[in-house]
């Protein structure tokens, strides 16, 4: 037997699965603008039916309609895409990274510009030439005395701060290091509060957005694997070592050794970082301006060994033997034209054979020097052809990587992302659902009205 | 495909993020006039203008060098060309002097214009250029013939580089032309006119106009084949430096079409990216505004 109010029950459960949609549309529109969010859809389901098993059902209709419920509200994602996303964000922060320390380093080289080492150089030979034309003026020793002072200044230069950007990387690796374990923190509290809500059988969605978004703050700095337990908990993996379990992270500590060095905390181990924003820092602080400062270690060394070999078998303007033109304590930070040549530029031996006052031999061979080929000028020029190339591909990449990422994003924006129409058009949709409703309610509150006072009056 | 709000916003920052990247870069190249501001720009083209920085300032160098070179030939040949001048008068007075009927009192005269024309030879070996002796050899600090007349430079040549490794004497040692070279039989000219003028003096018109003439005409012969070489080393510079400008010229355009902006060019790309700057702007502007919100009452 079915009682007269189950249209009165069917209303209110359509009243309350309406108004819960709309909710959750409204929660949609909410977050229209929210990159990390995905949208949210409700699920609709109608209510058991009701039978009416009894030996007498005769001529009744079965299987009555009780209405609907919301079963559960259910993000839209796409695990592929976000594994897509994570893969373009490392290789990303890679090459965005890469790019603003090789530019870093152009500017510090300043060349083809008309202060750098190339043109400092050029008028260091430039001046040896005019010695060797003119070696017995004074003005024209001076000249050259300045001349190797500015080269001498301009190598320092770039040599210090070559230096001073690795030391300013090493500090950012410092930060991002820390940075990475404040993310796997947050990665870690989230999990456990995932774990909490989904055990009652409801969806975290809004709590797992946010977790989506940490790892892809994270994936830009390093590489990672993500792997989901039962509990739908995230597991960070980096480098084949666990960094975020559940609620436990297993944090990244630094090593000073004494730049920093990245190593597990639980065995010591070295954390080996290759991609991302970490392992563009560590690739450039280790290697690449490494390799800039060698190479101009390698130009000090030519300038000091090249020019005072032959400055040695010299004689100067007073007819003694010539001794060091350059010398280097150390490294290129100390490169300089020796005090006493310094200070007194008739000590420059341009002379090979002494107390001839027109002799400029050894000044036109040390002139010569400069067509050496894989010394001095060809070094330097190879040198920054190779921050050329390197600089320009790390552009070029990190521009590919930004129109990846861009493609991704759109594809899983299409998939997961609000989009207004839509969401206006379901409004209205859910809008017209719960007035229908309401009517029923009132339909039904009619038909009662009827039975209850309207009935038995017959010949009052 | 959904299209949502934020695939709208994303490509329209992305759009409008390259172009004004692009409008930066161009407006950049044409503002400063160089199309390369880092290697990263052009890596090749880096490396090529600092090349041809290097080759121009070699051979705005080699050029002043091969300059200087013609100045200082310059200034000894005119110093040649005086002495040729001088031992031409001393032949004549010579040919005069051989004669044997000549009076004491004439040939005092005549042996006192070759002694005068010995001092001036003296000058003329003494010639400086910019403070420099040009016949000293390397010793250009000092006059190439002492006070009794002995040769104090050296036999080294001051050399210029007129291209890599390529050196043009441009000094001529004195002793070669003035000194003890200047005869076969190792005798000075001023030993020559030393001895002319006191045989004059003496009266040996057979000597005179036999041994004395020989080495006069010998000088004449040593100092006109030295104005060959300095023609010939002179001609060689000239040429130098035609050869050189017109390098310079060559690499000065290299140079140009490496490192500078191609204006009219760079101005079309330009106006080229702002109209479609403009375009994304405008199509953006229409897409954006739209939703379904306006058209429900």
């Amino acid at each position: 037997m079915r009682t007269s109010f189950t249209g009165l029950e069917i209303g209110r459960r359509s009243l309350l699965a309406y108004q819960k949609a709309l909710e959750v549309t409204g929660h949609n529109i909410a977050n229209a603008n929210n990159k990390a969010y995905s949208r949210q859809e409700v699920n609709f389901q109608a209510t058991d039916p009701y039978a009416i098993p009894t030996m007498q059902k005769g001529t009744e209709a079965g299987m009555i309609g009780t209405g609907v419920t919301v079963t559960d509200v259910r993000a839209v994602r796409d695990e592929f895409l976000n594994a897509q996303a994570r893969n373009s964000l490392k290789a990303l922060g890679y090459w965005q990274t890469h790019r603003e320390v090789l530019q870093e380093v152009e500017l510090f080289f300043n060349e083809p510009g008309e202060t750098g080492i190339s043109t400092a150089l050029t008028e260091f030979w430039t001046a040896w030439e005019e010695v060797a034309a003119d070696p017995g003026t004074p003005a024209v020793r001076w000249t050259l005395v300045e001349r190797a002072e500015a080269l001498a200044a301009a190598i320092r230069q770039v040599y210090g701060q070559l230096g001073e950007l690795k030391l300013t990387i090493d500090e950012s690796i410092r930060h991002k290091i820390n940075q990475a374990n404040g993310l796997g923190q947050r990665i870690a509290q989230l999990n456990s509060l995932v774990v909490k809500i989904e055990a009652t059988g409801d969806n975290a969605n809004d709590l797992i957005d946010s977790r989506n978004q940490l790892v892809e703050e994270l994936s830009r700095m390093m590489d990672l694997n993500i792997r989901y337990d039962r509990y739908n908990q995230a597991q960070i993996v980096v480098n084949g070592t666990i960094f975020v379990a559940g609620d436990i992270v297993n944090r990244i500590d630094i090593v000073d050794m004494p730049l920093a060095q990245p190593v597990w905390n639980h065995s010591g181990g070295a954390v080996l970082l290759r991609q991302g924003e970490l392992g563009a820092l560590l690739e450039a602080r280790d290697n690449s301006v490494q390799s800039y400062l060698d190479s101009l270690v390698r130009l000090a060394e030519d300038l000091v060994d090249g020019v005072n070999a032959p400055h040695r078998t010299g004689y100067d303007q007073d007819g003694i033997q010539g001794g060091d033109f350059f010398e280097m304590r150390g490294g290129p930070e100390s490169l300089q034209v020796v005090a006493d040549v310094r200070d007194n530029p008739r000590r420059i031996a341009a002379a090979l054979e002494p107390g001839k006052a027109g002799d400029g031999r050894v000044a036109t061979e040390i002139a010569r020097l400069r067509n050496q080929s894989g010394r001095f000028d060809s070094r330097l020029r190879s040198v920054i052809s190779q921050l050329g190339i390197e600089s320009q591909s790390a552009g070029r990449l990190a521009g590919n990587q930004e129109f990846l990422l861009k493609q991704v994003e759109n594809q899983r924006m299409a998939a997961t992302g609000v989009s207004l129409d839509e969401e206006m058009t379901k409004l209205i949709q859910y809008q017209h659902g719960y007035s229908a409703a309401a009517r029923i309610v009132s339909a039904v509150d009619e038909m009662i009205d009827t039975v209850i006072n309207r009935m038995g009056l017959v010949g009052r | 495909m959904r299209v949502t709000q934020n695939m709208l916003v994303n490509n329209l920052l992305y759009q409008l993020r390259l172009s004004q990247d692009r409008l930066v870069n161009l407006q950049n190249q044409i503002a400063s006039g160089r199309r390369i501001h880092a290697p990263s720009d052009d890596p090749v083209a880096t490396v090529k203008v600092l090349e041809y920085r290097a080759i121009k300032a070699d051979i705005t160098q080699y050029k002043g060098n091969a300059e200087m070179g013609i100045e200082w030939l310059g200034i000894a040949g005119n110093a040649l060309e005086q002495a040729t001048q001088g031992m031409q008068r001393v032949r004549e007075l010579a040919v005069a002097g051989a004669s044997s009927s000549l009076p004491a009192g004439s040939r005092e005269a005549l042996a006192l214009e070759v002694e005068q024309l010995r001092e001036e030879m003296v000058q003329v070996a003494s010639t400086k250029y910019r403070d420099k002796y040009v016949f000293s050899g390397l010793l250009i600090d000092r006059p190439p013939f002492d006070a009794s007349s002995t040769y104090q430079g050296d036999l080294n040549t001051v050399e210029t580089e007129v291209a890599a490794g390529i050196t043009v004497g441009i000094g001529l040692p004195g002793d070669g032309i003035f000194g003890t070279g200047a005869t076969k039989a190792g005798k000075s000219i001023f030993q020559v006119l030393d001895d002319l003028a006191s045989d004059l003096r003496a009266g040996n018109h057979q000597l005179v106009g036999n041994a004395r003439l020989a080495e006069v005409a010998e000088i004449e012969d040593t100092i006109l084949s030295h104005q060959a070489i300095i023609g010939s080393r002179m001609n060689r510079l000239e040429k130098t430096i035609d050869r050189l400008t017109d390098t310079w010229l060559k690499v000065e355009d290299l140079l140009s079409r490496r490192q500078d902006t191609d204006i009219p060019a760079a101005v079309t790309e330009l106006a080229t990216l702002e109209a479609a700057y403009r375009s994304s702007l405008m199509s953006t502007a229409r897409i954006i505004q739209p939703t379904l919100l306006e058209f429900l009452r």
